[in-house]
């Protein structure tokens, strides 16, 4: 399988915090892959530089080939984004905010039309339709914010803490929505600290911890590397591995 | 005792450094409000200098009783109205203090003493003006005690006012306290209309707060003993404020308070302007869902322009300029019968016409901030995207105006063509430079800079940029210019305006490039 993302040697710094140090990722065309870590490990970090809403101090990021560096422009056309607090033009209706969402991706209008008809069935959002965006909830406004990533049928979906929020119905539904996706070849690649989700939805995990990667690959090769058992489940694992590092930080 | 005033020192202490924190966020914040004070410094002394020659050369400041009161009168409305919202705190008071051994007189104690700090940094200068005064005027060390007694009781006659009708609203929900209050606000107002037209009744002859604190304050000015009618007068009504915090604090109010998320005015006051901007959607879409973004074969350029208006009917700022400039209209209309107010119909227009791209610009960051990462991950043009908002900026912040100078240029004031120039200008220039200095802020390490701070900057630069046509229209009505004159560098003006313009807007698609949000 080609790569769809390559991260390479990524470092980002908030003035005095070191966020990113080095950072390599590899993600695969067609696969879940799973960006785990503890709490200010720089997963959102690594995510909002991939997206384009943070700049690099050093490194290189390939989506499909494309150095985002020197487009910083189109390879967005290529991905779909949800952030981990999903903030939404709420003086829009549902519906005028996929419309917006699928114009400024310049799809056709007769597809925007389909499109959005498809997604507010798929998310189960069609009597919200000409509802405000402010009067959802929490968990419909991230269904909704999915919808307007996914409408212009991104090859690579990028999100942060998808299943945050959302009742296990939604849930079920997204879980669905990505398998259909990674079996027409698009790459889903997540961020969580759902541990049990990762393991259950992705194809690879990383782990990452204090801006460098750990460790990566299938729950198989965690369980080898992280020498733990082979009944072990990914918290096992993951837990295993951070401590180490943490011990490893402190010696 | 001991441990209670340790305890409220903390709650105190742990207040005052939540709100002013935001300073240390950014050294641009501590630059900027270093200019505020400084800037606040010199209007105070210009003022004191002025006051005090005029005083020097006689003039008994008691004659000024009923526009004194007036000033007065609208703080005391507005804390009044301001108390209508109830016992707010925000969240972070409500989870660290009243889960602790926090008691409610603590808590209320804390609260009025920080305010009290907070309000002192940002109208100490007008203390200073008190005392340069005093000191300009050589007055006696008796009066100047019982003016700074006067000034400091009225700051916490306010305080203790609003604390309390905001406790009394709470509590006492579903009574009809704020009916009383607005009665009570209209009758304190009402003797100001005296100060536009002939109206019976005036501040000097009633018993209101305002009056007697009016009258204390001018007499010391003036280095002469208040009436003491004045003083008791205004200590009765000091004390009765007082009394009623207490009869209001004397329930378990914490379990009244509404907590709102916290938000500094100096920083993340975007975060409370976002729940007001909730509360403005709520209220204005139900005429805003009128008008919907509709999927038509239109060009991104317009479409995006639509969406910029119809967000601003939605979200009130259509309503709001609207409202500003029917506020001129009024002003205009009704000094129309005070002679040739034709400056100071002017110099209102050219302040207002500064102020509303400002305002604009403001609400779009309040409520699109926060969503402009949809833009910026879409992959879409930003130069499309910002050019956009900066037309749709400029079509609101026009045609209200022009309008209200055509109907006016027929009710009231025969010469339209300067002040449609300045309202062009100060549309077009204002709103570019706003939009710009708004997103410059954006780029690393700028964010946490206040908005309001922000716009003053803004508004600086603009006035700069302006400053062609402000001197021109100064010119044009001091030397009397002819039409065509009046014509010819209107439009220039006016060129000049669009050129500042693009010139910004090609900046903006610069510096796009760099937001980090």
């Amino acid at each position: 399988m080609s790569l769809i993302l390559e991260i390479h040697d990524l470092w980002k710094a908030y003035d005095e915090v070191q966020a990113l140090r080095g950072l390599n990722l590899e993600v695969k065309r067609g696969e879940i892959f799973g960006l785990i870590g503890p709490n200010g490990a720089g997963k959102t970090t690594s995510l909002k530089i991939i997206v384009g809403l943070l700049s690099m101090d050093k490194g290189t990021i390939k989506v499909d080939g494309r150095d985002i560096k020197e487009e910083p422009y189109e390879y967005k056309r290529f991905i779909g984004y949800v952030p981990e607090s999903v903030a939404l033009p709420e003086y829009l209706t549902l519906k005028e905010f996929l419309i917006y969402s699928g114009k400024i991706r310049e799809i056709p209008n007769d597809q925007i039309k389909e499109r959005i008809d498809y997604f507010l069935k798929a998310f189960e959002l069609e009597d919200k339709r000409n509802s405000l965006i402010l009067s959802l909830s929490r968990g419909m406004k991230q269904k909704a914010a999915m919808a307007a990533a996914l409408l212009h049928d991104p090859i690579l979906l990028i999100l942060d803490e998808p299943l945050v929020g959302i009742d296990p119905v939604g849930q079920h539904r997204i879980k669905e929505i990505f398998s259909e996706r990674v079996k027409e070849g698009k790459t889903i690649f997540i961020s969580t600290h759902m541990l049990d989700t990762a393991e259950r939805m992705c194809d690879r995990v990383a782990v990452i911890h204090r801006g460098r990667r750990i460790a990566s690959g299938d729950l198989s090769s965690l369980r080898r590397i992280s020498e733990e058992g082979g009944n072990a489940t990914l918290e096992e694992v993951f837990l295993k591995l951070t401590e180490e590092k943490i011990e490893e930080d402190k010696g | 005792m001991a441990d209670a005033m340790s305890r409220l020192l903390n709650v105190y202490l742990v207040k005052v450094k939540i709100v002013l924190g935001a300073f240390k966020a950014s050294k641009i914040n501590l630059l900027l409000i270093l200019v505020y004070l400084f800037g606040v410094v010199f209007g105070c002394f210009g003022l004191g200098m002025a006051v005090t020659e005029a005083i020097r050369r006689g003039m008994d400041l008691s004659v000024y009783v009923d526009e004194f009161s007036a000033l007065i009168s609208l703080g005391l409305a507005v804390a009044i109205l301001a108390s209508f919202r109830g016992f707010i705190v925000f969240d972070y008071e409500e989870s660290l203090f009243f889960t602790s051994t926090i008691t409610p007189w603590i808590f209320l104690a804390a609260s009025i003493l920080s305010d009290l700090t907070i309000f002192s940094i940002f109208f100490g200068p007008f203390f200073v003006l008190l005392g340069m005064i005093s000191v300009s005027l050589s007055l006696s060390p008796m009066i100047v005690l019982l003016l700074f007694i006067v000034a400091v009781l009225l700051v916490l006659f306010i305080l203790f006012l609003k604390k309390a009708l905001s406790l009394l609203i709470s509590v006492y929900a579903d009574s009809i306290i704020r009916y009383i209050l607005m009665v009570i606000t209209v009758l304190l107002l009402l003797p100001a209309i005296r100060l536009l037209y002939p109206f019976p009744i005036r501040y000097g002859g009633l018993p209101y707060p305002s009056t007697f604190i009016a009258e204390a304050l001018l007499h010391l000015l003036c280095g002469k003993q208040p009436p003491s009618i004045s003083l008791l007068g205004f200590f009765s009504y000091f004390i009765s404020s007082f009394i009623l915090l207490v009869f209001c604090s004397r329930r378990d109010i914490f379990r009244y308070a509404k907590a709102i998320p916290f938000f500094s005015p100096f920083d993340a006051s975007i975060k409370a302007q976002t729940i007001k901007m909730g509360q403005n959607i709520r209220l204005f879409s139900k005429i805003g869902l009128r008008f919907t973004l509709a999927l038509k074969s239109e060009s991104l350029f317009r479409f995006l322009i639509k969406k910029e208006l119809i967000r601003m009917i939605r979200d009130g700022s259509l309503f709001a300029v609207l409202i500003f400039y029917i506020v001129v209209l009024i002003v205009s209309v009704a000094t129309k019968s005070a002679g040739d107010s034709f400056p100071a119909w002017l110099f209102i227009l050219a302040i207002y016409s500064l102020t509303v791209p400002a305002m604009l610009v403001t609400n779009w960051r309040v409520g699109e901030l926060n969503s402009l990462w949809i833009p910026l991950t879409s992959g879409m043009n930003l130069k499309i995207f910002f050019s956009s908002l900066l037309y749709a900026f400029v079509l609101v912040s026009i045609p209200i105006p022009v309008g209200i100078i055509i109907i006016l240029s027929f009710v009231a004031h025969p010469n339209p063509l300067l002040p449609l120039v300045l309202v062009v200008s100060a549309s077009m220039i204002g709103a570019s430079i706003h939009l710009f200095v708004m997103i410059r802020f954006l780029e690393k390490k700028r964010k946490a800079t206040p908005g309001f701070m922000i716009s003053w900057m803004s508004i600086l630069l603009s006035s700069v940029f302006l400053s062609p046509a402000y001197v021109y229209v100064a010119l044009s009505f001091i030397f009397g210019f002819t039409p065509p004159i009046d014509l010819a560098s209107g439009a220039g003006l006016i060129i000049y305006s669009y050129f500042i313009f693009r010139f910004f807007l090609k900046k903006l698609e610069q510096k796009a490039l760099h937001i980090e949000i």
